[in-house]
């Protein structure tokens, strides 16, 4: 005695102009009577404390409340029957149905932040039955083409490890890009805000380069570096791809990082 | 015991077939087809083997069965996979492989570590981290050949295990740890190897993928089949389930740290593109601009090779040539920065810069040929490699690497070279490192201008643009590489004047060093070129400062250079010049001197051997016999190892007699000479079986000039040789050699004839000597007895006849027919020997070990006796003893048997017992 929703989409993935399509499956040994059968979107941005570390939101948040953004409740059928066996019964449902109070952000699974649409089946049975019920998730993507993802927003940084000596250095970004996708950047040992090597330090190094910040999710993130010079020998460079997470608290912005992807962009071997 | 009368002349016209003359000859093309057409009608009257063979031929299996392998669906990227697997197989060849190889930390725990099926580290960045630690701290670890691959092997098995059996994840995780090893080039002699074994495994993970791809978007979920692909299908029409996979492979491959393995990954999956967009260019240049990533030389090549072979695996609409161009860019820059750091540590190649090229050269090779494996694209090709405007409009001052350079020329097609000479030298001129030989490019550019030579365009400003480059090379060796290819454009244009002052400066150069093994064999391949392209060798001695070059060379060259001279001296059909003669004869005997002939018989050797052999015969003095013959003399002294030729000298000066006979009568004395010089000369040939040939052939000359006295020793000389036939050469005695001797000892018979019986010594002297001879040697066996006594008796019974079948030709020279004739001496001598003969025979046959050979042995005595004899008591009593015998051995039913037991009865009204 099972539902089940099958989303029309193996990946789960709708745009907010999108039909919502899919399929309630019920597998029952016998036939049972319902007063209805509902299905129930909720959508909310929840704040969550992983594993006890004190960021800044936990520290400005002494309860954390999830924000519904969305809520939409249809009814699929009225009450009636269900036969034995497996039965198939579709639905549409569209998301933005021109309701003001909807917004539909996209789904967002961060480390402090998450954004989550879930839809829901509830097989309303009256008073003596459990009612049978199913969640599934589905993800919420913006529409390409019209509207790019501004990935701008997170602050790329480039992490060097030189020899086995490790150390950041956030990229300075000029004020305003020249191109709108491209921005340029460099690196020198006075751009870090951290202990060097004293032989790094005294000699100097310098790394410079473009990088995309306009990109689809789905695209290669592209960008370009050169290390013009090294007092030490580079043994490989590496790109971390940082998520920032900002909540706005009065007129601060509350901000916390965590890695995403860790990627070796020149392998370097060689001893220049 | 009487010799049967027999009237040769009655049964000549008896037995002989009767002559039809033919209009046409019977083996002439023309006639075939009359011929084929009576093939049908005619019943076939006899066995040919050879059509009834030709009627039998199977199928030919292998072809259909290899068609069937290569469906005609995708012939373009079989070929290109097929070329792919050859140029691996070359690769792995030409890189041997040591037994050790030097392996890094990281390398060696893949290699060692068996625990690591499925269970990758949780914490990877960590983990390298650790293991580039462990580099710097212990260095190189060693791990031999064998296990290095073996594990490589099981690798891939366990690859394809986890695959089938559903853990495509385990699949994946051992698939980057393939690709990680290639990032260790300290292995380097090894790498290509390596890259080989590496890459079939990425392909074969890369197949699969695109399998389960394929079958997602042409199943549905319940295994029914939705649609089919077509070889050139859409992305639009392919399901999202499919797309939704093909984008998850190719996220988790995104997701490796490091970037070798990544791009080695996404590159063997990379035809999965096509599932996602139809446009796939953008991708493979951005893979092009990761390679860039990768510093280490070596490694930055191999995956340059391997990109462009996954691009193959795309139909070529989709991917044009960018990234090829791209990638010959990027590897220019690579190798301009290996060349300035000259002499300094480059990656793990700690100063060996060559090896390092030599390891990268294959891989730029093959993006060459890539390149232009297009036909129509050339022009393009020549515009976006920089080379010049179009195919007709080069820039010739722009300089390239060498290396690079001189694959691209050698894909250039020889219509673009041809047509841009002038330019392509100048290329060739400004680009000089020591990636690659300069000369070597030099050929190179020489080697497609021979191949087009009628196109050359400039060919005068090219030869001088060639030999003032060629003039510059202070080495000989370089000189005579770059002049050597284009030696054939020279003459094939009859550039006289640069011909002769290349080989002056060919001798002023000779004469000022020593001369190395490789520029002898330069050397030797110009001179060749001069051989075949002349067709007198008189004009070929007569250009200055030849002659002088070939005494300068020495060894092995020189004698092939002789070979050549003396092959192109003797296809003409005579040599009569004198100075030739004089000159190819110096050469001959240069070849004698430097062939070892005390060495075992090698192919050279003989061919040597051979060749002196036709510059004797072919060398003709004209009516000047004596001069001839001196030369012969000559030929003796200057060519005495060489055996075979003897012969040659033995024939000529009979030949040589011969023609003095019909020419003249009065030269009895020269013919005397001529027969003197064989009687020294045959005894100096090893072989006994020869020497009695050549005897023989020496006594008919000649008896047929006259001197009966020559000829009588020269028989004697013969039957010495016959004696000491087994002594020498017997030490195998095999059948053939105791066939050779029958059918000599039958041809002595048949000569015998001829020869007047020597009063001194009795007319039936050799026949005698013969016989004691069958006698005496015990390497005689009874079947060879057997033979020759029927030979003998043959003699014997021809000798009794009143007149001989044939008589020498000399007027001079009786038969015994006339010297013997009526003589009753003569006729006892001839019976009793005869009586012996048959004697002995009949004592012998049971001699014999084999009963089948006994039993026809007897067959053939028996034959024999009935045909000479006339038939009377004695002689039944023999052939029906013989005739028991070969029943005994061989049973009535035998075939030979019974035809002999009709013969022996119809010749005798007698009863003959037998059976």
């Amino acid at each position: 005695m099972s539902v089940e929703i099958k989303l029309s989409r193996s990946n789960r993935t709708y745009r907010p102009n999108d039909p919502l399509r899919g399929n309630i499956i019920t597998r029952l040994p016998s036939s049972i009577s319902h007063r209805g059968i509902l299905l129930t979107l909720n959508a909310s941005v929840n704040l969550q404390v992983r594993g006890g570390s004190a960021g800044f939101i936990e520290s400005i948040y002494g309860v954390l409340k999830p924000i519904r953004i969305v809520k939409k409740s249809i009814q699929v059928q009225p009450s009636g029957k269900i036969s034995a066996g497996t039965t198939q019964i579709p639905f549409s449902i569209i998301l933005n149905d021109g309701g003001k109070d909807d917004k539909f952000y996209e789904t967002f699974h961060g480390e402090n932040i998450s954004i989550q649409y879930l839809l829901n089946v509830d097989v309303v049975r009256g008073y003596l039955h459990k009612s049978l019920s199913a969640t599934v998730e589905f993800i919420v993507e913006s529409e390409f083409g019209k509207d790019l993802e501004f990935l701008g927003s997170l602050v790329y940084m480039l992490t060097s490890t030189f020899h086995n000596f490790k150390f950041f250095s956030t990229a300075i970004l000029p004020e305003r890009p020249i191109s709108p996708e491209m921005v340029f950047f460099y690196i020198t040992q006075d751009t870090q805000r951290h202990s060097l090597l004293p032989e790094l330090k005294s000699g100097g190094f310098k790394i410079s380069g473009r990088i995309c910040t306009q990109c689809l999710v789905s695209d290669p993130l592209v960008g370009e570096l050169t290390v013009e010079a090294s007092a030490v020998p580079v043994y490989s460079i590496d790109i971390h791809l940082l998520r920032v997470e900002s909540i706005m608290v009065g007129e601060n912005i509350a901000t916390e990082t965590s890695i995403v992807q860790t990627t070796q962009a020149p392998n370097i071997f060689f001893h220049t | 015991m009487e010799f049967k009368l027999r009237d040769y002349r009655a049964e000549e016209e008896a037995y002989s077939l009767t002559r039809v003359s033919v209009s046409s000859h019977p083996l002439s093309s023309s006639s075939s087809s009359s011929s084929s057409h009576t093939q049908d009608n005619v019943s076939i009257e006899f066995f040919d083997p050879l059509r009834a063979l030709s009627t039998e031929i199977s199928e030919p299996v292998e072809d259909t069965f290899v068609a069937e392998k290569y469906p005609v669906s995708q012939p373009a990227s079989h070929l290109s996979a097929k070329e792919w697997t050859s140029f691996n197989k070359l690769l792995m060849q030409r890189f041997p492989v040591p037994k050790m190889i030097s392996v890094s930390a990281s390398s060696s725990k893949t290699i060692k570590g068996k625990k690591a099926i499925g269970e990758l580290p949780a914490n990877t960045q960590s983990d390298e981290l650790n293991d580039s630690e462990k580099l710097t701290e212990k260095g190189f670890k060693t791990v031999s050949q064998q296990e290095y691959i073996k594990r490589l092997h099981e690798l891939k098995d366990e690859i394809k295990r986890s695959w089938h059996s559903g853990d495509r994840v385990t699949s994946l995780k051992l698939s980057i740890k393939v690709a990680r090893l290639l990032m260790d080039t300290c292995v380097a002699q090894f790498y290509p190897t390596l890259f080989v074994l590496a890459t079939d495994i990425m392909d074969m993970l890369g197949d699969m993928v695109w399998e389960r791809i394929k079958e997602k978007a042409e199943f549905a979920d319940d295994g029914t089949k939705v649609c089919t692909l077509s070889d050139d299908f859409e992305a639009n029409s392919i399901c999202l389930e499919a797309k939704e996979t093909c984008n998850n492979w190719f996220r988790k491959i995104a997701s490796i740290h490091e970037l070798l393995p990544r791009i080695y990954l996404e590159l063997a999956i990379f035809p999965c593109w096509r599932f996602l967009c139809d446009d796939v260019t953008d991708n493979l240049m951005r893979l092009v601009m990761m390679i860039r990533g990768i510093s280490d030389p070596l490694a930055s090549a191999y995956c340059r090779f391997f990109l462009i072979h996954c691009a193959q695996k795309l139909p070529q609409r989709d991917t044009g040539h960018g990234h090829l161009i791209n990638c010959i860019g990027d590897q220019k820059i690579v190798l301009r920065q290996i060349i300035s750091t000259k002499g300094t540590k480059y990656g793990n190649f700690l100063g060996d810069h060559k090896l390092l090229i030599s390891l990268m050269e294959p891989t730029i090779e093959y993006t060459m040929r890539c390149i232009f494996k297009d036909p129509n694209k050339i022009a393009d090709m020549i515009v976006r490699l920089e080379l010049g405007k179009s195919p007709l409009e080069l820039y010739g001052k722009v300089p390239w690497i060498s290396i690079v350079l001189h694959y691209l020329l050698k894909e250039l097609p020889t219509e673009v070279v041809c047509s841009n000479a002038l330019e392509i030298l100048r290329l060739v001129d400004c680009s000089s490192d020591y990636t690659f030989d300069q000369c070597l490019n030099y050929k190179m550019v020489g080697l497609k201008l021979c191949e087009g030579i009628d196109q050359v365009n400039t060919v005068d400003a090219v030869i001088d643009e060639v030999i003032q480059a060629a003039t510059k090379k202070k080495i000989l060796d370089e000189y005579l590489k770059i002049l050597d290819a284009y030696m054939d454009i020279i003459l094939h244009y009859n550039m006289d004047r640069s011909l002769s002052s290349i080989l002056s400066e060919i001798f002023e150069r000779l004469c000022n060093e020593v001369v190395t093994e490789d520029e002898l064999s330069t050397l030797q391949s110009i001179v060749v070129k001069l051989i075949t392209h002349f067709d007198d060798m008189k004009y070929i001695f007569d250009l200055n400062y030849f002659v002088d070059i070939l005494d300068v060379m020495h060894g092995s060259s020189r004698s092939i250079v002789c070979m050549h001279i003396l092959t192109k001296a003797t296809r003409n059909n005579h040599i009569d010049d004198p100075t030739t003669v004089k000159l190819l004869f110096d050469v001959a005997q240069s070849l004698h001197d430097n062939v070892d002939f005390s060495n075992t018989r090698s192919d050279d050797n003989q061919q040597a051997e051979r060749l002196v052999a036709r510059f004797v015969d072919k060398v003709d003095h004209g009516m000047e016999l004596d001069r001839h013959l001196t030369f012969l003399v000559e030929c003796r002294g200057a060519f005495s190892s060489m055996n075979d030729l003897k012969e040659i000298l033995v024939h000529s000066s009979n030949l040589l007699a011969t023609r003095a006979l019909r020419e003249k009568k009065n030269n009895l004395n020269f013919i005397k000479s001529c027969i003197t010089f064989n009687e020294v000369t045959i005894p100096c040939i090893p072989s006994y079986a020869r020497q009695l040939i050549l005897y023989l052939e020496t006594a008919e000359v000649s008896l047929f000039g006259g001197l009966i006295s020559h000829a009588d020793g020269l028989l004697d000389s013969a039957v010495c040789c016959l004696q000491n036939v087994s002594l020498v050469d017997g030490l195998r005695k095999s059948n053939e050699d105791a066939d050779g001797i029958v059918s000599l000892t039958r041809k002595l018979c048949s000569f015998m004839l001829l020869v007047p019986g020597n009063l001194e010594q009795g007319a039936m002297y050799i026949p005698k000597s013969i016989l004691s001879l069958l006698d005496s040697q015990s390497w005689v066996t009874p079947k060879l007895r057997i033979r020759v006594s029927c030979s003998l008796l043959s003699l014997s019974a021809t000798f009794a006849q009143n007149e001989l079948p044939y008589h020498a030709i000399h007027e001079e020279v009786f038969g015994n027919d006339l010297l013997f004739h009526g003589d009753a001496m003569y006729s006892q001598e001839l019976g009793s020997l005869s009586r012996v003969i048959l004697h002995n025979m009949v004592d012998t046959i049971q001699q014999e070990p084999s009963q089948v050979t006994r039993g026809k042995l007897a067959l053939e005595a028996c034959n024999c006796i009935a045909s000479f004899f006339k038939v009377n008591h004695e002689i039944s009593s023999v052939c029906s003893k013989l005739m028991e015998t070969a029943v005994s051995c061989l049973g009535g039913d035998d075939k030979y048997l019974q035809s002999t037991n009709n013969f022996v009865h119809k010749q005798s009204p007698l009863c003959v017992g037998g059976e």
